[in-house]
C-alpha cells in the first residue's frame, strides 16, 4: 500500500493543521468531507502546491539539462526546425501519456492503449476505403471507436471488480485482434487522396505549428481544465488516494472510474486519428508498444503509479523528455539497441530522484 | 544446422533447375552447390522475369492422397505473411490436400510456436509448413515433429536446427543488395544513403541489413547512416525527420521493408524532399502503387505467394515419395516504375 501522502482521511487533518479551510480556490468540495478537500495537500504557499511544483521543476531541469548536452554534442539539435520535429513526434506520446495520467492518478493503469490506437486507425481506414466516408464523419467515429473501447475497459473494471492491469492486459490482445481480423492485417495506404484533409491531422502546420502539436496542447488544456476545476479532476485524485475512504464519503466512485476510462480511450481514439494522418494510411499494427512508453511519460513526469499523486504538466515534460533523447541520440547516430538502453535507464533515475526527493 | 545450406541464386537459377523436376532434383543440386555470395550472381535482370514461371516449376502435383497439411504461420499481421497464408491454401486445395492454418499472435514468442507445433504432431498431421519467428527457438517443435515422423519444411526463415526435408526462402542479402545497387545507380556512387534497418534480432533483418552493406559499401563516397525502425512505420517517422535535420544533404534512403518506405516517403513530402531517392523492399500492394507514382524508385519484391506454392508442392511430392531439393530460391526481384504494372495487377 502506498504510505505517501493523499489519503483523504490525512487530507482532513492535514487541511486542519495548515489552517487553510476550504482547499484551493476554485475546487469544488467534497460531499461528506468537512472543509473540502485537496488531492494532493503539502507544504502549500499561496495556494500553490509546492511538492508538486518542485517535482515538475526536476523533471523539467533534466529536461534543459539533457538538451544542453545533446546541443553541445550536435549543435543543429537547437535549431527551430528540430525543435517542431520534437514537439511534433513527442505529441502521440503526450496525448496518449495524459489520458493514462488520468488512469495513473485514479490507481489503475491501461495497458491497452496502443491497440485502441489501432482499432482508431482501422476504423477510419475501414469507413474510408470500403464505406466512402467523408473526413469529419470518419474521424468523429475513430475517436468515438477509441471512446467504446476504453469504456468497455471501464466497463469490466467497475461492474467485474478486475484489477485494470488485468483487465487491459485482456483487451490489449482481444482490441489488436479486432484490428488485425479487421483488416486481415493489411495496412491502407492513402486516406488523403481518399478523404480529402485527413491531412489536417497529422501533416499540416497551422501558423507554423504542426497540428499533432496543436491537438496535444488542445488535449492538455482539457485535461488541465478538468483536473484542475472539476469533480472528476478532484475524485480522479481521491480515488487514487483512499478508494475506499472515497467511496465511503458517498461518491459514486465507480461513474468516475468509468468516465476515466472512456476519456483513455477517447486519447487513444484521437492518437489514433493522428497517426494515421501522419502514415497517410490505416494500419493494425500502429501503436505496438504505445501503452509502455505513456507510461513511461507519466512516470518521468513524476506521477505516482499507486495513484493519488501526480500532474499533467509532469506528463508532457516526460513526454519531451523522451522524444528529446531520441531525437538526440537519431541525430548523433546512435543505434536504437543505446536509444532503448538510455530511456530505460531514465525511467529508473526519474523515479529514484523522486524517491530522494521525498525522503530528503 | 543439420543441413547444409545451398540456395539458387536468382529466378534464372530457378528456371535452370526446370529440367530436373522430381526425382533427381536434389541429386543434381548436391553435385552443384551454387554459393549465394554475391561474387557468384552474375547479376540477371529477374526483374524481366515473371514469377509465373516459378509457380509452375514443381506443380501443381496431385497429392496420392488427401494429405493433411497443416502451415503454421507467423506474424498475421504482415501483408508478405498473408500473402504467403492465402497461396498455400489455394495451392493445398489445387493440388488435392487439405491444409490447416495455425497462425501465430504477434504478441507471443516461439514458445508458444513451439506448444503450437507439438499440438499439431499430437493432431497427426501429415506434414507440416513452417514460418517461424525464431530460427534457434523452434528446433523443439521441429525435433518432437521429427521424431513423430512427420516431416517439416520451413518457408522464409531457415532453421538452425533438426530436421527439415526442404527450405524455401528467398535470398534476402542477395534481394537487400539489389536494392543497394539501384541506389548506387541513382545517386551516382556518392552520398548519404539512411538505412532503415529491419529487427536485428531477426535473422532476415540481419540478411537484408548484411546485403544492403554489401552492395553499398563497395562505393567509398558513399556514406551509410544505420537506424533500427525494429519493422515499425511510426519510428521510421521520427527517425527520418531526424536524419533529415542532422543530415540535410542525404541522398537516398532503403528501407527493409515497405510500411518504413512509405513513412519516409510521407515525411520526405512534407519537407519537400521530393528528389529522395527510397528503396521498399517486400513488394506490399501500397509499396508497388508507391513505385507507380513516383514516390519510390524502386521496390525490392519477394514472392510470397512462390514461397508458399513451391512449399506445398514440394511437401506434395515428398508426401508421394519424390526426392525433393534441400533449398530453393523463391526469387526477387526489382520493381521499378518500368515494370510495376505486372505486379500490380493483383
Amino acid at each position: 500500500m502506498r504510505a505517501v501522502r493523499g489519503t483523504a482521511a490525512r487530507a482532513v487533518a492535514t487541511d486542519a493543521v495548515e489552517g487553510l479551510g476550504s482547499g484551493s480556490p476554485g475546487r469544488p468540495e467534497m460531499p461528506g468531507l468537512p472543509g473540502g478537500f485537496d488531492p494532493a495537500p503539502r507544504r502549500r504557499f499561496g495556494g500553490v502546491d509546492l511538492g508538486t511544483v518542485s517535482q515538475t521543476m526536476g523533471s523539467l531541469l533534466s529536461l534543459v539539462i539533457l538538451s544542453l548536452g545533446i546541443w553541445i554534442a550536435e549543435p543543429v539539435f537547437m535549431s527551430d526546425n528540430n525543435w517542431i520535429n520534437i514537439a511534433r513526434q513527442a505529441s502521440f506520446n503526450a496525448i496518449l501519456g495524459m489520458g493514462m495520467t488520468f488512469v495513473i492518478l485514479t490507481g489503475g493503469v491501461d495497458l491497452s492503449v496502443g491497440s485502441i490506437v489501432a482499432v482508431s486507425s482501422v476504423t477510419g481506414g475501414l469507413l474510408i476505403f470500403d464505406y466512402g466516408w467523408n473526413m469529419w464523419p470518419a474521424v468523429l467515429a475513430m475517436v468515438a471507436a477509441g471512446g467504446l473501447c476504453g469504456l468497455f475497459n471501464g466497463v469490466i473494471v467497475t461492474l467485474g471488480k478486475i484489477p485494470p492491469f488485468i483487465v487491459t492486459l485482456g483487451t490489449m490482445q482481444i482490441f489488436r485482434g479486432i484490428a488485425l481480423q479487421l483488416t486481415n492485417g493489411s495496412p491502407r495506404a492513402g486516406i488523403r487522396e481518399s478523404a480529402p484533409n485527413f491531412d489536417i491531422w497529422g501533416t499540416r502546420n497551422f501558423w507554423g505549428v504542426p497540428s499533432p502539436v496543436i491537438i496535444a496542447a488542445v488535449v492538455f488544456v482539457a485535461g488541465y481544465l478538468i483536473l484542475r476545476y472539476t469533480r472528476l479532476g478532484l475524485y480522479t485524485y481521491a480515488i487514487g488516494g483512499n478508494e475506499q475512504a472515497t467511496r465511503f464519503s458517498g461518491v459514486h466512485i465507480d461513474r468516475y472510474k468509468l468516465t476515466v476510462y472512456t476519456l483513455m480511450g477517447v486519447t487513444a481514439g484521437i492518437a489514433g486519428v493522428m497517426i494515421t494522418s501522419r502514415l497517410n494510411s490505416s494500419q493494425p499494427t500502429v501503436g505496438n508498444g504505445a501503452e509502455l512508453d505513456a507510461i513511461a511519460a507519466v512516470v518521468i513526469g513524476g506521477t505516482s503509479l499507486f495513484g493519488g499523486e501526480g500532474t499533467i504538466v509532469g506528463t508532457i515534460i516526460g513526454a519531451l523528455l523522451m522524444a528529446v533523447i531520441r531525437n538526440g541520440l537519431t541525430l548523433m547516430h546512435v543505434s536504437a539497441f543505446y536509444q532503448q538502453i538510455v530511456i530505460g535507464s531514465v525511467i529508473i533515475l526519474a523515479v529514484l530522484i523522486d524517491r530522494l526527493r521525498r525522503r530528503g | 544446422m543439420t543441413m547444409k545450406r545451398r540456395t539458387f541464386v536468382g529466378l534464372s537459377a530457378a528456371l535452370a533447375a526446370s529440367p530436373f523436376l522430381g526425382r533427381g532434383v536434389s541429386g543434381a543440386q548436391d553435385d552443384d552447390p551454387i554459393d549465394a555470395s554475391p561474387a557468384a550472381t552474375p547479376g540477371g535482370t529477374p526483374a524481366a522475369l515473371s514469377a509465373d514461371d516459378l509457380k509452375v516449376l514443381y506443380g501443381p502435383v496431385q497429392g496420392n492422397s488427401a494429405y493433411r497439411l497443416v502451415f503454421m504461420q507467423v506474424f498475421p499481421d504482415n501483408p508478405f505473411w498473408t500473402t504467403l497464408k492465402d497461396a498455400v491454401v489455394a495451392r493445398a486445395a489445387e493440388n488435392g490436400v487439405t491444409v490447416e492454418v495455425i497462425a501465430l499472435p504477434t504478441t507471443s514468442g516461439v514458445a508458444e510456436q513451439v506448444s503450437q507445433m507439438e499440438n499439431a504432431v499430437t493432431q497427426q498431421y501429415d506434414g507440416i509448413i513452417l514460418g517461424t519467428v525464431d530460427a534457434a527457438g523452434i528446433i523443439p517443435g521441429i525435433t518432437t515433429a521429427n521424431a513423430a515422423g512427420i516431416p517439416v519444411l520451413a518457408v522464409d526463415t531457415a532453421p538452425s536446427g533438426g530436421e527439415i526435408i526442404s527450405l524455401v526462402q528467398t535470398d534476402n542479402a542477395l534481394a537487400a543488395s539489389r536494392g543497394g545497387d539501384v541506389i548506387a545507380e541513382a545517386i551516382g556512387g556518392a552520398g548519404k544513403v539512411l538505412n532503415l534497418q529491419g529487427d536485428l534480432a531477426n535473422l532476415n533483418g540481419q540478411l537484408r541489413n548484411e546485403g544492403l552493406h554489401r552492395s553499398l559499401e563497395a562505393f567509398p563516397d558513399i556514406e551509410i547512416i544505420d537506424q533500427n525502425t525494429h519493422w515499425q512505420a511510426t519510428e521510421a517517422l521520427a527517425i527520418t525527420e531526424n536524419i533529415l535535420t542532422s543530415d540535410p544533404d542525404l541522398v537516398a534512403i532503403f528501407a527493409a521493408n515497405d510500411p518504413p518506405a512509405l513513412a519516409a516517403l510521407e515525411v520526405c513530402r512534407a519537407q519537400g524532399r521530393d528528389d529522395m531517392v527510397i528503396v521498399g523492399f517486400d513488394g506490399t500492394r501500397d509499396g508497388l502503387q508507391a513505385v507507380k507514382d513516383g514516390g519510390l524508385i524502386a521496390n525490392i519484391l519477394q514472392f510470397p505467394d512462390v514461397m508458399g506454392i513451391i512449399g506445398v508442392d514440394l511437401m506434395v511430392r515428398h508426401l508421394n515419395g519424390e526426392e525433393i531439393p534441400a533449398t530453393v530460391d523463391s526469387g526477387s526481384g526489382v520493381v521499378t516504375a518500368d515494370n510495376v504494372d505486372e505486379y500490380l495487377t493483383v
